[in-house]
């Protein structure tokens, strides 16, 4: 029921996002730490990063923003063992190690700084 | 009288318990007070997500304590067969990739904690920080949800001003 919510709900999102082109279009929000401290923060481009996704520009979506097209698969993954946790704890357990979850942090922390130097 | 209340309630209910890295049962309330089991076995009941210690069943509280526990048992042995805590990691970072907000990083480090400290088979405090990580990545959530509805907001009382202006 829940789960049904959801994706019925990522669904009208995707056809949101779809339609519109958050580059040129108002309707969607701006990213709230921009505004205030003029800084990229690690999630800025996602909004049009989807809208080229949803339209099959991948390279597109990599300039807006590339750590969310990298993380794409891994999340997959994550989600993938999310819901099998308590089917397939020897998954779960393998997948969260402290190398990737580190790794993945330190990539994050590296992006935001390298972002808005470069 | 509440054990009496208790007692009643779950009579009819299937239990398993996880004795000697194996799974028994079905017993009922009444089979498993002849089974020898501790504050720290494992049982599992109908309608229960996952696997939780004994002593988290009130209903279980009258005959625990009255068999001694298995000295053989240590419980370094019990971690790697059990489920680890839901982490929040994936929900850490859409919240990171999505909401703008730091909170996210947050969560990733709190997974991080429940990871380690699961993996040294330290259960209640890695339940402890995914409690923690559950509460960033809430936190990031509704505060992301509570900027767009004030956007939203914002562009209706911009679209109202412009229509009584006009």
């Amino acid at each position: 029921m829940k789960r049904k919510t959801i994706i019925l709900f990522l669904l009208l999102l995707g056809v949101l996002y779809f339609i519109f082109n958050p580059s040129s279009s108002s309707i969607f929000p701006k990213c709230p730490f921009l505004m205030l401290t003029g800084f990229e923060c690690p999630g800025c481009g996602s909004q049009r990063a989807i809208h080229s996704l949803l339209h099959l520009d991948i390279a597109a979506a990599f300039r807006f923003n590339a750590l969310l097209v990298l993380s794409l698969p891994l999340v997959a993954l994550l989600i993938y063992a999310e819901i099998n946790r308590e089917k397939k704890p020897n998954f779960y357990t393998r997948l969260h190690n402290p190398i990737l979850i580190w790794g993945y942090f330190a990539i994050v922390v590296a992006w935001w700084i390298g972002r808005n130097i470069f | 009288m509440i054990k009496q209340y208790l007692f009643t309630k779950f009579k009819k209910m299937s239990y398993y318990i996880y004795i000697n890295s194996q799974k028994e049962g079905p017993y009922t309330l009444e089979e498993l007070s002849g089974k020898n089991i501790n504050a720290d076995t494992l049982v599992w009941r109908e309608g229960l997500k996952e696997w939780k210690p004994a002593r988290e069943f009130p209903e279980l509280s009258n005959f625990i304590y009255t068999t001694p526990p298995d000295p053989t048992a240590t419980t370094a042995s019990t971690p790697q067969t059990s489920i680890m805590p839901k982490t929040w990691l994936v929900e850490s970072i859409l919240v990171t990739l999505f909401c703008c907000l730091p909170f996210g990083i947050v969560g990733i480090i709190e997974a991080n904690k429940v990871e380690a400290l699961f993996s040294v088979g330290q259960r209640e405090q890695a339940l402890y920080h995914s409690n923690q990580a559950k509460k960033w990545v809430t936190w990031g959530f509704f505060s992301a949800l509570i900027g767009i509805g004030l956007y939203i907001l914002f562009w209706i009382v911009i679209g109202v001003a412009a229509a009584m202006a006009s």
